[in-house]
């Protein structure tokens, strides 16, 4: 009927369509009535834009180009695909170093004194930043903006920081092309991070920056969505959530890239006391976390510090059984005085 | 426009060329603003998808795949932003009314009972029967807007088909005339 309706059906096909139509009145009818609307869409008059249009959308293409912060072109910038709030912290982190590397390296291309470290002025040049990977012009910030920016107390905290800067410079090209996607929003999101959240970051070392450095743009646009109760809850991150952060490896970072607007939905749920609960998790149970899916993020969150230590002792297998596992039945779970393991 | 065509005007677009942005601007805007007239039945919203729609084409050609159709990705970005900015304007319309109300005029009566039949479809459904029957898209094309499989299209395309002879049987359109 399809192809009838759409008029392609071959000299032969049309007579046998004709003759299944008289043998069948039922699906005649329903041909005609298909056929009806079909005719009656076609009739219907496309409309021209108004002659402003063009104009105005030029406009507001140029306007953006004006606005946009972004370090890099914005050709490579956002995609819709959001993640998870943890790791956007940690991308938050580096991205926000990145900005002030990309900053330090415009406003003080060369270093009067390379033995003289712990002051914006004279923390060293990295030799990666030096290989032409970003220069003063890849920098769309204006003068305002930038002097605002190393102005903020977290940035002076950030480059004085000798281990972090360090960490930083094992950053690839990569990397940097990735982290050159990030616009204004990540500036204003670097303001909103507290002395607690910069102590955190301040732990990453050369493993996370190669974590990070499986990055795409998808991620980074990631970062873009981040909203104010998103950065609220992950300044309630700890340096101890870091090493199990730094337990992530690229399959792990791929599968949080793959989550949908659902699962994170569900993830910006989660309150202070789910965040304590993860930060008691430690690598073995981050790996096994790593295959739980949406839906259990809902029961996850009804979880105490003892159904998190019983957790612990769970293997892959086990894991998976969890999957079936709703909301009532992990609060039953939790009166299980730590028996609570699943066949 | 050919593909060769339009892989040259995407490399450009990448490169930051501001004429070529223009050139695409130029080539998609009618059938884009066409897209989101059906959807929303708003000349003025659909000024602001057709506008939004490009702002969101420039942002994200870093995920563009070379490979795909420009076409396809540019109409399932409008037609995105045209559902979202219908339902918006949906919510909007009891402090509103005439806003959503003054759409572009249809140039005569029947059109004018067909497109109040498609504003009662579900968007989706709405956005599904645009596409083929007014932008006169294949199927495969359209499963690809639509991210779902063409046998999935073709269904719900024909129940979209069944609902609309409803209700524009309701409104007393029972023939071409």
């Amino acid at each position: 009927m399809q192809k009838a309706l759409d008029g392609t059906l071959t000299e032969e096909e049309r007579l046998a369509w004709q003759d299944w139509l008289q043998q069948h009145p039922g699906d005649l009818a329903l041909y005609e009535e298909q056929a009806l609307i079909t005719r009656l869409l076609e009739k219907m008059p496309e409309e021209e834009p108004p002659a402003h249009l063009e104009g105005q959308i030029m406009r507001s293409i140029r306007n953006k180009q004006r606005n946009n912060h972004s370090i890099g072109q914005l050709i490579f910038q956002r995609q819709e695909d959001p993640m998870a709030p943890k790791y956007r912290w940690l991308l938050l982190g580096a991205a926000a170093i990145v900005i002030i590397a990309v900053v330090i390296s415009r406003f003080y291309p060369s270093t009067p004194d390379s033995t003289t470290q712990g002051t914006i002025g004279a923390v060293q040049k990295a030799d990666k930043f030096d290989s032409g990977q970003m220069s003063a012009g890849d920098v769309t910030l204006t003068d305002s903006e930038l002097q605002q920016l190393l102005q903020n107390e977290v940035v002076q905290r950030i480059v004085a920081d000798q281990k972090l800067m360090a960490a930083l410079q094992t950053m690839d090209s990569k990397a940097l092309a990735a982290l050159q996607t990030l616009d204004g929003r990540a500036i204003e999101a670097l303001q909103s991070l507290d002395g607690r959240a910069i102590a955190a970051m301040q732990t990453l070392d050369a493993r996370s920056i190669a974590a990070l450095q499986t990055l795409d743009g998808k991620a980074i646009a990631a970062l873009q969505t981040l909203d104010a109760k998103s950065i609220a809850a992950l300044q309630t991150v700890d340096a101890k959530s870091i090493p199990a952060l730094q337990a992530l490896d690229g399959k792990a970072i791929a599968a949080l890239q793959s989550m949908d607007g659902k699962a994170i939905a569900a993830l910006q749920t989660l309150d202070v006391k789910a965040i304590g609960a993860l930060q008691s998790l430690d690598a073995r149970s981050i790996a096994a976390l790593q295959t739980v899916d949406a839906r259990s993020i809902p029961a996850l969150q009804s979880l105490d510090g003892k159904a998190i230590a019983a957790l612990q002792s769970l293997d892959a297998r086990s894991i998976a059984a969890l999957h079936s596992l709703d909301a009532r039945t992990i609060a039953s779970m939790q009166t299980a005085e730590g028996k609570a393991t699943v066949e | 426009m050919i593909e060769l065509q339009e892989a040259e005007l995407v490399s450009r677009c990448r490169n930051g060329d501001d004429r070529a942005f223009a050139e695409l601007v130029s080539c998609y805007q009618k059938p884009v603003y066409n897209l989101a007239l059906r959807i929303t039945r708003s000349g003025a919203l659909a000024e602001e998808v057709t506008q939004s729609t490009f702002v969101k084409v420039y942002e994200r050609f870093g995920s563009f795949k070379t490979g795909l159709s420009l076409f396809s990705w540019i109409y399932r970005i409008a037609m995105n932003e045209a559902i979202n900015e219908y339902r918006r304007g949906k919510r909007r319309s009891s402090l509103d009314e005439t806003r959503i109300m003054s759409a572009a005029e249809p140039s005569f009566e029947l059109a004018e009972a067909i497109q109040e039949a498609l504003m009662q479809l579900k968007p989706d459904d709405r956005a599904l029967i645009v596409l083929r029957h007014f932008q006169n898209l294949g199927y495969r094309e359209i499963a690809v807007i639509m991210d779902r499989s063409e046998s999935r299209i073709k269904s719900q395309l024909f129940r979209a088909r069944s609902s609309l002879k409803i209700i524009l049987a309701r409104l007393g359109v029972t023939n071409e005339e």
